[in-house]
């Protein structure tokens, strides 16, 4: 996932044309193999127990491996042997660099460390954004808008869906204390109960997780296509449902909603706003707290 | 083959559905898009099977399902559900549903789900 935000930077100081960035990306999109094929090639898990893993997965918000270690499939040394076998992806990326004689091994190196200098990131950062841990890269971006956990935790769970269902070659930007909110393509559904949370998809990253959700080609983001996003957070929503019910919380899903004019969200309460670039489209991931947001 | 009644609110949820039990020969006597509308449909054309999502608008799938197992107990309905729906979901047990298929869909499952139901 480093790949992404590394490639988008040599991409903005001009080392990297959009075609370019594009080719590589597709390049080292399809080297990462799944978790539970190679589980099953490896000879640690049969094809049943991988299935089994794979349906677990639909009703709880956990990894393959995590899911696989708890239910005595695999060790957590067969995990880790595993996720090495995966493939690191930012050498996949700077692999497709090289091999394209686009750069060389000392100039990825040179611009990394500039990158790393601009973006003001710590060593721990680059090492967390290297890792394509979603859980570890989540943080660097959610830390600075003073958002309450249940903000982080839904924004988490959500991006670990994203990478599930619809695109591991994702990159997200800052998530943004908002007071209002405007796209024409919004897809949402509200929780109620022992909280009030708003959860929406805006932007025209909807066309992207609306197709790769319902498995469909969409012309345009028609209601179609944001009924399949509403579906996605669904998913999402149920799957934090269920975790939240563990801490004895409950919380209600309310039927999804979507809007296809130009509609404006504002809040009184807290609002955040989470951009998610897929495939170069924008997918803003809206949350709003406290039941004090109206739709216009 | 036996004839289905799906009721979900979501078009995406009721085509993949659709296309899953039509590939397995069953025939799809109708779609609706709330539990109102599911039990009205019900009455009409009693179908062998009922697949019902849980959040809907206008009437949800335990309200439907309440009605249709008062008026007919032999109903054969299966809850469509996002995780998180746990309580929903004993409360849909206790009112007569006979399984769930989780969402997301996996095809394999709902596929075995419906000819378990089928055979009871």
């Amino acid at each position: 996932m480093f790949g992404v935000y590394f490639g988008k930077y040599l991409q903005d100081i001009g080392v990297l044309s959009d075609e370019q960035y594009c080719e590589i990306i597709e390049a080292s999109r399809h080297a990462r193999v799944k978790m539970g094929l190679l589980a099953v090639s490896a000879g640690y898990m049969s094809e049943a127990q991988a299935d089994e893993v794979n349906q677990l997965q639909a009703m709880k918000d956990a990894r393959f491996g995590d899911i696989a270690i708890e239910k005595g499939y695999l060790t957590e040394e067969q995990v880790t042997e595993l996720l090495k076998k995966q493939g690191d992806s930012y050498l996949l990326f700077v692999q497709a660099l090289v091999e394209r004689n686009l750069f060389t091994l000392e100039e990825i190196q040179k611009y990394q460390n500039n990158y790393k200098k601009t973006r003001r990131l710590t060593a721990i950062d680059l090492d967390a954004l290297k890792s394509s841990d979603i859980d570890k890269i989540i943080p660097l971006f959610t830390k600075g808008a003073s958002a309450p956990a249940v903000v982080k935790d839904y924004i988490a769970l959500m991006a670990r869906n994203i990478v599930r269902f619809v695109d591991n070659k994702i990159r997200f930007e800052k998530l943004e204390k908002v007071t209002t909110y405007t796209s024409k393509f919004i897809a949402s559904q509200s929780f109620q109960g022992d909280y009030d949370l708003f959860i929406g998809v805006g932007g025209t990253g909807n066309k992207q997780i609306g197709e790769a959700y319902a498995k469909e080609k969409f012309d345009s983001i028609d209601e179609d296509c944001l009924d399949a996003v509403c579906e996605f957070i669904n998913v999402c929503n149920g799957l934090y449902a269920s975790k939240v019910s563990e801490e004895d919380t409950t919380i209600d899903m309310l039927p999804p909603s979507m809007y296809t004019d130009v509609t404006t969200i504002s809040s009184e309460g807290q609002m955040f706003v989470m951009p998610c670039f897929i495939n170069g489209e924008r997918a803003d991931i809206i949350m709003c707290m406290e039941a004090k947001w109206k739709i216009d | 083959m036996a004839n289905i009644l799906i009721v979900d609110d979501s078009r995406t949820s009721r085509r993949i559905l659709r296309g899953v039990l039509e590939g397995e020969g069953y025939e799809i006597i109708g779609e609706a898009s709330n539990g109102q509308e599911g039990y009205d449909m019900y009455v009409q054309y009693k179908p062998d099977l009922v697949t019902m999502d849980i959040t809907m608008p206008v009437m949800d799938g335990i309200q439907s399902l309440k009605k249709i197992k008062a008026e007919f107990p032999d109903a054969k309905v299966i809850m469509v559900t996002a995780a998180g729906q746990k309580h929903n979901l004993i409360e849909a047990v206790q009112s007569g549903a006979a399984d769930f298929i989780p969402k997301p869909f996996d095809v394999e499952q709902i596929k075995s789900t419906i000819i378990k139901v089928l055979d009871l």
